[in-house]
C-alpha cells in the first residue's frame, strides 16, 4: 500500500471521524431510522463500524476470509436490528455478532488452515506484516482486539472506546499491555 | 510521549509508526459499502411477491374452469332436442300385467327417467335378451307411460326383426371372435343357436 493510500485511510478513519463527531447524527438516531427502513441510515451504521467489525474478525480470522465475514456480520445485524434495545450500543452489539461470526467460521470450517507465512508471503514486507500480525493473534484476546483496532485499522484510543463500548481506562490499559506483550514478542524495542 | 502517539495519535513514535505502516495491508478498505443490505431487501420480497402472483393465477384458472364448465353443461342442456327420445330394449314379461297386449315386440318411447345421471344428449341403449321388446315412451315427466304405448305396423315389425335378426348374427360372430381369442372352441350347438 503507498503512502498515499496509508493516508487516505487515516484521513478517513482518523481525524475525519473525530471531526465529525459533532455533525453527524447519534448512533440511536441512526438505528431508529435503520428500523424504519432507511437504508442511507444503515450505510452510515456501516461506514461508521465497519472498521471496527472488521478489525474485530481479523483479531480472529485468516485475512482472505474477513471481508466476507465482515459482509456477514452486517447481514445479521441488518435482520436483527429490531432487537437491539439500547440503540446506542450497537458498536457492542456489532463486537458481539463479529466474535459469533468468527467462531461460526471455525465451526463450520474446521478443515480449514491457514498457509504458512512462507508460503503465502510474495516479498518481505507481506512476510513482516504477517509475522507482526501472527504474533498479535497470539496475544490474550483483550489485548489483541484492541492492538488491531489501534495498529491495523488505525483508531485512536477514544474512538476504540467509543465504538466498543468499553471505558477509556480500560483500552488504555489494553493498549499499554498489549504493546509491551507485543515488543517482547517480536523482540522489538527495549522500552518496557 | 509514546503513549500520547499510541492513544491520540499525535506526535511520533517511529516504532509504533513501523508497526501501522507494515500492517496497514490489512487494514479495512471500504469497497461495496453494504453489499448486503440489497439482497436483504430484496429476498424477503421476492417470494411474497411470487406467492401472490401464483394464487392470482391458480384463482384465475380455477374461475375460468368452473365457468366453462358451467357453460358447456348449460349449452348442452339447452341444445338437446324437447322431443328427443331413448330406445329401450326391455324383457318382455310374460305375466305382465297388461295381458291383453300381445307378446310381440312393442316399440315404447322411454320417459328420460336417468337423464340427470348421465350426459344429456346421450342415448342409451339396453339389451337384455332377444325376446326383448321397443318401447317408445315420451320423454317428459309430466305424460304417462301407457299414453305412448302404441301398436307396431307390419312393416315396423318386419324391420324390428330384421334388425334382430342382424343384431344376432353380429353378436355370434362377435362370440365366434372372442372365443377365438380366448381359444376356447365354438360348438355347432352354439352356432345353431345363436344363428336362430
Amino acid at each position: 500500500m503507498s503512502n498515499s493510500e496509508i493516508a487516505r485511510n487515516m484521513f478517513l478513519f482518523g481525524p475525519k471521524t473525530r471531526t465529525n463527531e459533532a455533525t453527524v447524527p447519534t448512533e440511536a438516531h441512526l438505528v431508529d431510522r435503520a428500523c424504519a427502513g432507511d437504508k442511507e441510515a444503515f450505510g452510515d451504521i456501516y461506514r461508521m463500524f465497519a472498521p471496527l467489525v472488521h478489525g474485530i474478525v481479523l483479531a480472529r480470522v485468516p485475512g482472505d476470509d474477513v471481508q466476507d465475514i465482515v459482509q456477514d456480520v452486517f447481514l445479521v445485524a441488518y435482520n436483527k436490528l429490531d432487537t437491539l434495545r439500547e440503540k446506542n450500543a450497537i458498536g457492542a452489539w456489532l463486537v458481539k455478532i463479529a466474535r459469533n461470526q468468527a467462531a461460526e467460521f471455525y465451526r463450520q470450517s474446521r478443515t480449514t488452515e491457514e498457509l504458512s507465512d512462507d508460503l503465502t508471503s510474495t516479498n518481505n514486507r507481506d512476510a513482516e506484516a504477517r509475522e507482526i500480525l501472527v504474533a498479535i493473534r497470539e496475544l490474550p484476546e483483550t489485548y489483541r482486539e484492541t492492538l488491531i483496532l489501534r495498529l491495523v485499522e488505525g483508531m485512536t484510543g477514544n474512538e476504540i472506546a467509543e465504538r466498543t463500548g468499553l471505558k477509556p481506562e480500560s483500552v488504555r490499559v489494553n493498549l499499554h499491555r498489549g504493546m509491551e506483550l507485543l515488543r517482547k514478542a517480536l523482540g522489538v524495542g527495549g522500552r518496557t | 510521549m509514546k503513549d500520547e502517539y499510541l492513544w491520540y495519535k499525535t506526535g511520533e513514535d517511529p516504532e509504533i509508526e513501523k508497526l501501522e505502516k507494515a500492517l496497514a495491508v490489512f487494514r479495512y478498505r471500504a469497497a461495496a459499502p453494504i453489499a448486503a443490505v440489497p439482497q436483504n431487501d430484496v429476498s424477503p420480497e421476492r417470494p411474497a411477491r411470487f406467492r401472490i402472483s401464483f394464487a392470482l393465477a391458480f384463482a384465475s384458472l380455477t374461475i375460468v374452469a368452473i365457468v366453462t364448465a358451467v357453460w358447456i353443461r348449460i349449452s348442452n342442456t339447452n341444445s338437446r332436442p324437447e322431443n328427443s327420445d331413448e330406445i329401450v330394449f326391455v324383457q318382455e314379461s310374460t305375466d305382465a300385467p297388461d295381458a291383453g297386449v300381445s307378446a310381440e315386440p312393442r316399440l315404447q318411447t322411454a320417459p328420460n327417467r336417468e337423464s340427470h345421471d348421465r350426459p344429456a344428449g346421450s342415448r342409451r341403449r339396453t339389451i337384455t335378451g332377444t325376446s326383448a321388446a321397443i318401447r317408445r315412451r315420451p320423454k317428459t315427466k309430466d305424460s304417462a307411460p301407457s299414453e305412448g304405448i302404441a301398436k307396431l305396423t307390419k312393416e315396423e315389425q318386419f324391420a324390428y326383426r330384421q334388425l334382430m335378426l342382424a343384431l344376432s348374427i353380429t353378436s355370434s360372430k362377435l362370440k365366434i371372435v372372442q372365443d377365438t381369442i380366448d381359444g376356447t372352441e365354438v360348438t355347432e350347438d352354439t352356432e345353431s343357436k345363436n344363428q336362430r
